[in-house]
C-alpha cells in the first residue's frame, strides 16, 4: 500500500445534547452529574432556571479544571490538549479541544497490484479494496518484445514506397490493421489487432503471425 | 464490458496504443501520466 494523503485535525467540537456517554483514555477523571431543581411554585421559575444554569456550569467547569489537572514538571498537561466549555444550556454542551501538534485521524492510500515481473498494476483506491468494491479490468503488460515493435512500427509507421498514390499513411495503417484482424479471424483468436499488437502475452500468436505473414506482408525493420 | 489496463506504456508508444484500440472499437481509452515522468497508464474499455 502506498499513502497518498494524511488526515490531521489541529481541533475539535464536541456538541451534545440531551444524551449520555462516557469515555476514559489512560488515568480516569472525576466525572460529577448535573443535577437541576424544579421551581418551588410558578412565581419562582426563572430564579429556579438562573439557579440551574449556574450549578450546572460550574459543575462542567469542575469537570474540565479536573481533567486538565494532571501536569509535568514543566506545567503541561498531560498527555496533552487544552479542553475547554463554549456553551452549556439544560439540555445541551458544547465543547472545544486542540490539539498541538494536530492528530492524525485518517489517510487516503492506494494499492497497486504487483504482476509478473515485478510490474506495478493501476493504482486502486484502498477503500475500494477495503470495502471489497468490485476491481475491474485485467492487468495487461505492455510488450516490448522485438516482434511486437516490428510489428507496430509496419502498422504504425509505412515506409513511403509503401503508400499508393491518392492513399495516406494513415489509409495504410487501417489496411494493415485489417489484414492482421483476419488472420486472427482465421486462427479463431479471442483477442483483436490491437490487443496482438500491444499484449505481451501474445508473444507467441505475434510469432505466429510474422511466420505466417511476415515475406508476403514484406514486415522488415 | 471488458476492461484492460497497461500500467507502464512508455510515453513515445502511447500514440500508438492509443490508436491502435479506437480503431479496434474500444469505448473508452483513458491515459494517466505515471510519476515516474516516462511511461504512462492506458486503461482500454472495450
Amino acid at each position: 500500500m502506498a499513502n497518498g494523503q494524511v488526515l490531521l485535525a489541529g481541533s475539535h467540537n464536541y456538541p451534545a445534547s440531551s444524551r449520555s456517554g462516557g469515555a476514559d483514555a489512560g488515568a480516569p477523571k472525576p466525572v460529577n452529574l448535573i443535577s437541576t431543581a424544579l421551581p418551588a411554585n410558578s412565581t419562582n421559575t426563572s430564579d429556579a432556571a438562573l439557579q440551574n444554569y449556574t450549578n450546572g456550569w460550574n459543575t462542567l467547569s469542575q469537570i474540565v479544571q479536573a481533567a486538565g489537572a494532571t501536569k509535568d514538571a514543566a506545567g503541561n498537561i498531560l498527555p496533552g490538549g487544552s479542553l475547554r466549555l463554549t456553551a452549556a444550556s439544560a439540555r445541551s454542551v458544547s465543547m472545544d479541544e486542540s490539539f498541538t501538534p494536530p492528530i492524525v485521524f485518517g489517510y487516503l492510500g492506494f494499492d497497486c497490484a504487483i504482476a509478473t515481473n515485478g510490474e506495478l498494476g493501476a493504482p486502486i483506491p484502498t477503500y475500494a479494496i477495503l470495502g471489497q468494491m468490485p476491481v475491474q479490468g485485467t492487468i495487461r503488460i505492455y510488450a516490448n518484445e522485438t516482434s511486437a515493435n516490428l510489428l507496430r512500427n509496419w502498422v504504425h509507421h509505412p515506409k513511403a514506397e509503401d503508400i499508393p498514390a491518392g492513399k495516406t499513411a494513415r489509409d495504410v495503417t487501417k489496411e494493415r490493421e485489417n489484414l492482421i484482424a483476419a488472420w486472427i479471424k482465421e486462427q479463431n483468436g479471442e483477442y483483436n489487432f490491437a490487443d496482438l499488437l500491444n499484449r505481451s502475452d501474445l508473444e507467441p500468436q505475434r510469432e505466429q503471425f510474422l511466420k505466417d505473414k511476415g515475406t508476403e506482408y514484406k514486415i522488415t525493420q | 464490458m471488458a476492461v484492460q489496463t497497461y500500467p507502464k506504456v512508455p510515453k513515445d508508444d502511447v500514440g500508438g496504443e492509443v490508436q491502435d484500440y479506437i480503431d479496434a472499437g474500444a469505448k473508452m481509452v483513458t491515459v494517466t501520466p505515471n510519476t515516474d515522468g516516462t511511461t504512462c497508464t492506458v486503461i482500454v474499455e472495450e
